[in-house]
């Protein structure tokens, strides 16, 4: 199944939440929904849940109109809220079962899917427990199997591992690659980047309600590198902010940047990359390691290292440097919030 | 309530769920039964000093009643209404709408709770009724009238909790106690009064004509729970408008088949009819009153409703409109979207306004039905003159009603007030364009200026009533979707 975003806009008195929103994502993939607090993310997701109404645009499961047939779109559609259930009097099988009733699941196979989600989300020890009185951890797991009741195709998570400990969130990751083998389309949003980069297939990053960048990481990587003026930013040094360039330096869009490492002969290193007329840029960071922006394809890049190798240097290794989601994420967003 | 059945209302059983291990309901249900223990030993220890022994059952009973309505009116109004308004704002019921569950069937399931309730108080307290009908003064028969004669109050403080729980508001729980008191205590002890006196037919039939309008009114407030829970875009007005019509078209249904009943006894009303409409030979002209008052309403609710909606149908609507043409006519009548909201106005008002112009019945002298034929005509200008100006300037939204409403009313009684005239006769003038110009005592010159302004401003909106019947009508509906996987199969 392919989910597709079009133009999804949605005011709120003087807000603009979402301005004409667009991307897509598809079965089997886990995309990760990125963006500063107050972008619109949850705004979109809402949007696509159907529990709000876009202004302008629409959001389609396979060419199906969540607008015009918001009833289809919700049988295979799992959505797990950023807001825990509250039900000061109700038992998590309780709740589980009205949430596999009103998906018209019957007899023995609604028992079944229960049994099912509760062994698969971890819920059963605590299946006879008033919801009310379970830690944010628990209540997070009862809202995913909440969201895997209907078994969706489509699952859009709205902060699933907000207030999670470290060992719930590796769970959850779990859970998630394992859903996500099952084939269903998967859409996360998160501030935690860190754990999205370790998960998801691709990413779509918001702000201010606009999209400022979509597609798999390392597109993305590639994409947003060149300025909008055709200047390249580099990647930043450890510890350097990150969000404006010193010196922007006019560069193609098939620049690569390399890191590489020797023993003690950054300067000879440098003073030999620079002979080539494909290197751009070469920056000695410590005696052992520089930083070199280079013009060519990654194909090109070891053919573009084997004078350094010719010339008898102590080189010890060389790699293209990817940028992570949470650098991407600095990067591309001014951290302005509506 | 491990096993039940999967044809039960999912709403109606988590409630159930909830209300059995709710704290307040067991607080409440725990005080009544005490309560009426406690009673009884007073009764018991005290009868001599109450006073005459005869009247014990009766004075027990009243009492009896008295709490069972006050706790009925807490966990049905208050508690209740507080769950739903809660659920409303911790957007648990949104979360519980991504499914295939309808607002319909919320609203069932709510009100269904309601009743399961009611009836286990009742069932509670049944024990005690029996004590009571032992210990004299009543009979069963009273205690089975006075008991049926409050169910619709009860019935109808149930609705008022689920619509105005559905609106999520805060307070709404107090705002339920504060209108469900008052009308528990006003019509609850009107109509048990009147059950008292139940073997008089004549008594009964008032009771039943009483409760059927409030059983009326409980459908609206139905009607509306649901179009509140419906989502904005969708059709929410529905419900209300198909309930509208009902009653509309139920008024000359009854009242045919009162005179058709009576047609083969010339001299002798059946028992049934005399029950339900009292007697139609002697009674016409009061049947037709209260059926002039409720489509009077009628038109009044669907020409003021039209006021918050959207000039166009919505493309939402358009899709889910049905296949029969004829169907499609009366979606076309009951969907959101203004146009319809008029023309059904329209259809609904042009028997009563035919029946009064045609003289079909002898009102002239009648003020109170003239008023009733004016305001709806009036209320009709000022829709339609409203969606004129939104049409022109769409921006307007709902300041065009404020607009149309501050320049046709406000205004003229404000220039009234402030400057007074001379002659009445330019007071009257200015007020034209409100009903508090109407002339009492020359009803036929009111209906005229006001049904002058009504169709000048509905022949302006003529071309945009036909132009949305035809899209109604005509446009192609495309077939739905087909999206889940086992569907496909």
């Amino acid at each position: 199944m392919k989910i597709k975003i079009d133009g999804v806009t949605k005011r709120y008195r003087n807000t603009l939440a979402a301005d004409h929103v667009s991307f897509s994502f598809e079965s089997g993939k886990i995309y990760g929904f990125v963006g500063p607090n107050g972008a619109g993310k949850t705004t979109t997701i809402k949007v696509m849940s159907t529990l709000v109404q876009p202004d302008e645009g629409d959001v389609f499961f396979d060419d199906i109109s969540t607008v015009l047939y918001p009833e289809l779109v919700r049988r295979v559609l799992g959505y797990m809220p950023d807001a825990l259930p509250s039900y000061k009097d109700i038992q998590v099988w309780e709740y589980l079962d009205f949430f596999a009733r009103t998906f018209g699941l019957k007899g023995e196979k609604r028992r079944k899917r229960l049994a099912d989600i509760e062994e698969f989300t971890g819920l059963v020890p605590l299946r006879e427990k008033i919801i009310d009185g379970l830690s944010k951890g628990m209540k997070q797991r009862v809202s995913l199997a909440r969201a895997l009741v209907s078994d969706p195709e489509v699952l859009v998570l709205d902060e699933p591992a907000a207030g999670l400990d470290p060992r719930a969130r590796i769970d959850l990751r779990n859970l998630l690659k394992i859903l996500a083998s099952q084939g269903k389309a998967i859409l996360l949003s998160s501030h935690i980047l860190s754990e999205l980069q370790d998960i998801c297939d691709g990413a779509v990053i918001i702000e201010r309600g606009k999209v400022l960048a979509s597609g798999s990481i390392e597109e993305i990587g590639k994409k947003m590198s060149p300025t909008s003026d055709g200047t390249v930013v580099p990647p930043p040094l450890p510890g350097e902010t990150p969000a404006t360039p010193t010196v922007p330096v006019s560069l193609p869009a098939e620049a690569r940047y390399l890191v590489v490492t020797s023993l003690g002969a950054s300067e000879a290193v440098r003073t030999k990359l620079l002979e080539d007329p494909d290197v751009l840029k070469v920056e000695v960071l410590t005696e052992d390691e520089v930083h070199v922006t280079i013009r060519g394809e990654d194909e090109q890049v070891p053919r573009k290292m084997a004078p350094l190798f010719a010339a008898g240097l102590p080189v010890t290794g060389f790699h293209i440097r990817k940028m992570a989601l949470e650098e991407i994420f600095m990067r591309i967003t001014s951290g302005e919030v509506q | 309530m491990r096993f039940t059945s999967d044809s039960l209302n999912p709403v109606f059983l988590k409630e159930i769920r909830q209300m059995f291990r709710n704290r307040s309901v067991l607080i409440l249900t725990s005080l009544l039964l005490i309560g009426e223990i406690a009673m009884l030993l007073i009764v018991r220890f005290f009868a001599d000093d109450i006073g005459d022994s005869d009247e014990l059952g009766q004075i027990c009973f009243i009492i009896q009643m008295a709490a069972i309505s006050l706790v009925i009116l807490l966990m049905t109004g208050f508690v209740q209404c507080s769950n739903f308004a809660k659920e409303r704002q911790n957007m648990d019921l949104d979360y519980s709408r991504l499914s295939v569950l309808t607002p319909f069937t919320i609203v069932c399931g709510k009100v269904l709770t309601s009743v399961a309730m009611i009836a286990f108080i009742f069932s509670m307290c049944l024990p005690f009724m029996f004590i009571a009908y032992f210990l004299g003064g009543i009979s069963i028969m009273e205690i089975c009238s006075i008991v049926l004669a409050l169910m619709p109050v009860y019935f109808l403080i149930s609705l008022v909790s689920v619509l105005l729980g559905a609106t999520g508001m805060k307070s709404a729980e107090t705002l339920t106690v504060l209108l469900g008191a008052p009308s528990l205590l006003g019509l609850g002890v009107n109509l048990a009064i009147y059950s008292s006196g139940w073997r008089h037919s004549r008594h009964l039939s008032y009771i039943l004509r009483i409760e059927f309008g409030i059983l009326l009114v409980a459908g609206l407030f139905f009607a509306w729970s649901i179009g509140v829970l419906t989502q904005r875009k969708a059709n929410t007005m529905f419900w209300s408008r198909v309930y509208i019509l009902l009653i509309a078209v139920l008024g000359p249904v009854l009242f045919l088949l009162s005179r058709l009943a009576c047609w083969p006894f010339t001299h002798q009303t059946p028992y049934f009819v005399y029950f339900f409409l009292g007697n139609p030979m002697t009674e016409s002209y009061i049947q037709l009153c209260v059926w002039v008052i409720v489509w009077t309403a009628c038109v009044l609710l669907v020409v003021a409703g039209s006021l918050g909606e959207r000039m166009e149908p919505g493309p939402r609507v358009m899709a889910e409109r049905p296949r029969n043409r004829f169907l499609r006519l009366l979606h076309f009548l009951c969907s959101s979207g203004r146009a319809g909201a008029l023309v059904l106005g329209w259809l609904l008002f042009l028997p009563v306004f035919l029946s009064l112009v045609c003289g079909l019945a002898d009102w002239s002298s009648e003020s109170i039905i003239w008023l009733l034929a004016t305001l709806p005509l009036y209320l009709l200008f000022y829709a339609q003159a409203s969606a004129i100006l939104v049409r022109y300037f769409p921006s307007l939204g709902w300041a065009a009603v404020v607009i149309v409403i501050g320049v046709f009313v406000v205004f003229p009684v404000l220039c009234i007030a402030l400057c007074p005239f001379e002659s009445n006769a330019s007071e009257r003038i200015w007020l034209l364009t409100t009903p508090f110009g109407l002339e009492l005592g020359d009803p036929t010159r009111s209906v005229a200026v006001s049904a002058v302004l009504a169709i000048v401003s509905g022949c302006w909106l003529l071309p945009y009533y036909c132009d949305n019947l035809r899209r109604h009508l005509y446009e192609e509906v495309p077939p739905p979707p087909v999206l889940h996987k086992e569907e496909q199969k």
